[in-house]
């Protein structure tokens, strides 16, 4: 796996940061100049090398870049297909939330190879979630993070989102509901075209 | 599951609670007796509708109620409001009490024609008439989008949200798969814009052929280089057609490679154009020989399936001694001269000139046979 991610990083940095960067860092992390192949398998090193040296690049945290890049899947146009099978999942943030054990069977409804994070969503009531992200790459947890966040602000909700690393690379996601219509979210439907 | 809010609901009027009965394979009906509201009915099936004996609609689900936008259903007649096709025409409740527990393929009249849906009806207790329950099958992308249902139209044992996931995710993939089509299509011309290699004949090309060429006159080398064009290639092509021109120039290709020695550059520029480049050959005689031999070789007939084809060849030949250092448009240009002195003078020759000398044409004593 890690096609789509590397990709994703790439896209993100380019069109927020600019080629320029995007291109030093590639280059300094020894990645293909052409750019990563979405559908093609990588090495986790890769990951990790083209993440330290967009960092070094750019000045910013791996965190914060992980997390903006997911936010960055959510929210930019190149990636609505992303947001829209999301949306999929639910009428509102809640159901969306509940519909997130179900993504991994979901992203392989379309990619049987990939690797999905299993999660786990436990509802402790009032407005108050736990999500257990377990995954091999802890990278994975944060992206996910800048989504959820993202994926609030799409249904209109307001919400906070804490996270703290689990067991074994897990990511233990805090979330607490505070008004599920908070504001106008975007407008869905489940057709593309009318 | 969070409850979704009633409101989201279109109203429903009251109704008689209908029980409605398994098909029962071996099962008593008695077992079951279920006191359901229409409202409760319709968050399980959404697209159901009770019918009365006489066949019109007591109750309908509220994904059912979409299929009319702006009409009241309740009340009228099942078999207007839907076309029942196969496997039988059904248009009266007779009909459709003996289709009953039988898959029903139907198609609703209005706004959502064309649709393909498909049903089931069972028997409701005492004669009070039918439960009938629809879905769109297959077709739910176009009834999504035709009309402009949400995830809130379907039960959530449904398997709606599931296709129309799997058809976005795999359209999205394959828009990458396209796009990762395209990149490498991209990555074999500029491969091939960047091969050394003719990939008809597999000798050198263009491309390789100046940068030998280049190496020899940077260094000053001695060598010679010969121009060849064939003569009646176009008729070859013309009588019968390209792929026995390819075959031609792979023949040709071949009488080249026999007659060169390893260390010569072979190739062909395009069409049916060759060069040789020989380093350290400049002796004229035995260049004369050597084209001399290959016109020989050309000029014999080449059979191809059932025919043959007959062509010929033309050369033009420059000879650089050592130390000149010459620019290699000027060689080229020299030995194209030659080339066009050759077939000037009747095709089927071999003539050469020595660079950096009175310019001498050279040419042998007598014109070669042509076949």
């Amino acid at each position: 796996m890690y096609g789509l991610f590397l990709r994703a990083l790439q896209s993100y940095v380019c069109v927020t940061f600019g080629a320029e960067p995007l291109a030093r860092a590639m280059a300094a992390a020894g990645a293909p100049p052409e750019g990563f192949e979405p559908l093609l398998r990588y090495e986790r090193q890769t990951l990790r090398n083209v993440l330290h040296q967009v960092s070094t690049q750019l000045g910013r945290p791996e965190e914060g870049i992980l997390e903006d890049l997911g936010t960055f899947i959510i929210t930019d146009a190149g990636y609505s297909a992303t947001r829209r099978l999301l949306r999929f999942g639910g009428a509102n943030f809640a159901e969306f939330l509940y519909s997130l054990e179900e993504l991994p069977d979901r992203v392989r409804l379309a990619l049987p190879d990939e690797d999905v994070p299993i999660l786990h969503l436990t509802d402790l009531g009032e407005g108050q979630y736990q999500l257990v992200c377990e995954t091999g790459c802890a990278e994975l947890g944060v992206v996910l993070l800048g989504m959820l966040r993202a994926m609030a602000d799409d249904y209109g909700a307001l919400v906070t989102i804490e996270a703290e690393p689990g067991m074994e690379g897990a990511m233990i996601l805090s979330i607490r509901l505070l008004d599920p219509r908070f504001a106008e979210g975007r407008r869905f439907e489940l057709s593309t075209t009318g | 599951m969070t409850a979704r809010p009633a409101s989201h609901r279109p109203p429903h009027p009251p109704m008689a609670q209908a029980p409605a009965e398994p098909a029962g394979q071996g099962m008593p009906r008695a077992l079951v007796g279920l006191h359901v509201s229409a409202c409760e009915l319709g968050r399980i099936m959404p697209m159901h509708t009770i019918l009365t004996p006489e066949g019109h609609v007591l109750s309908a689900g509220p994904t059912l109620l979409r299929l009319f936008p702006g009409e009241t259903i309740l009340g009228k007649s099942f078999f207007g409001l839907f076309e029942l096709r196969a496997p039988v025409w059904i248009t009266d409740m007779a009909g459709l009490t003996s289709r009953c527990f039988h898959k029903l393929r139907l198609s609703p009249r209005g706004p959502g024609a064309g649709l393909r849906m498909r049903g089931i009806a069972v028997p409701l207790d005492d004669g009070k008439g039918l439960l009938v329950n629809l879905s769109f099958g297959i077709d739910v992308m176009r009834a999504v989008r035709k009309m402009q249902l949400t995830d809130m139209d379907f039960a959530p044992t449904d398997l709606a949200m599931e296709l129309l996931y799997a058809v976005e995710a795999n359209a999205a993939v394959r828009g990458e798969m396209r796009e990762l089509s395209r990149r490498l299509v991209g990555a074999r011309l500029q491969a091939q814009e960047e091969a050394q290699t003719d990939p008809l004949t597999g000798l050198k090309n263009r491309r390789a052929c100046d940068s030998f060429l280049s190496r020899l006159c940077r260094e000053g080398a001695s060598f010679s280089l010969m121009q060849i064009d064939l003569d009646y290639f176009k008729q070859v092509n013309d009588r019968l057609g390209h792929a026995a021109g390819d075959h031609v120039l792979r023949h040709v290709a071949g009488v080249l490679q026999s007659q060169a020695r390893v260390q010569d550059c072979l190739a062909r520029l395009g069409g049916d154009e060759f060069t040789v480049i020989l380093p350290g050959l400049t002796d004229p005689a035995r260049l004369l020989a050597m084209g001399e031999r290959m016109i020989d070789l050309v000029n014999r007939p080449i059979p191809f399936q059932d025919d043959h084809c007959d062509v010929s060849a033309s050369i033009g030949f420059a000879i650089v001694p050592e130390g000149l250092r010459l620019d290699p448009n000027e060689v080229l240009g020299e030995a194209d001269t030659m080339l066009y002195a050759a077939k000037g003078a009747g095709r089927g020759r071999v003539m050469g000139t020595r660079l950096g000398e009175p310019a001498e044409p050279i040419e042998p004593a007598a014109p070669p046979p042509t076949g």
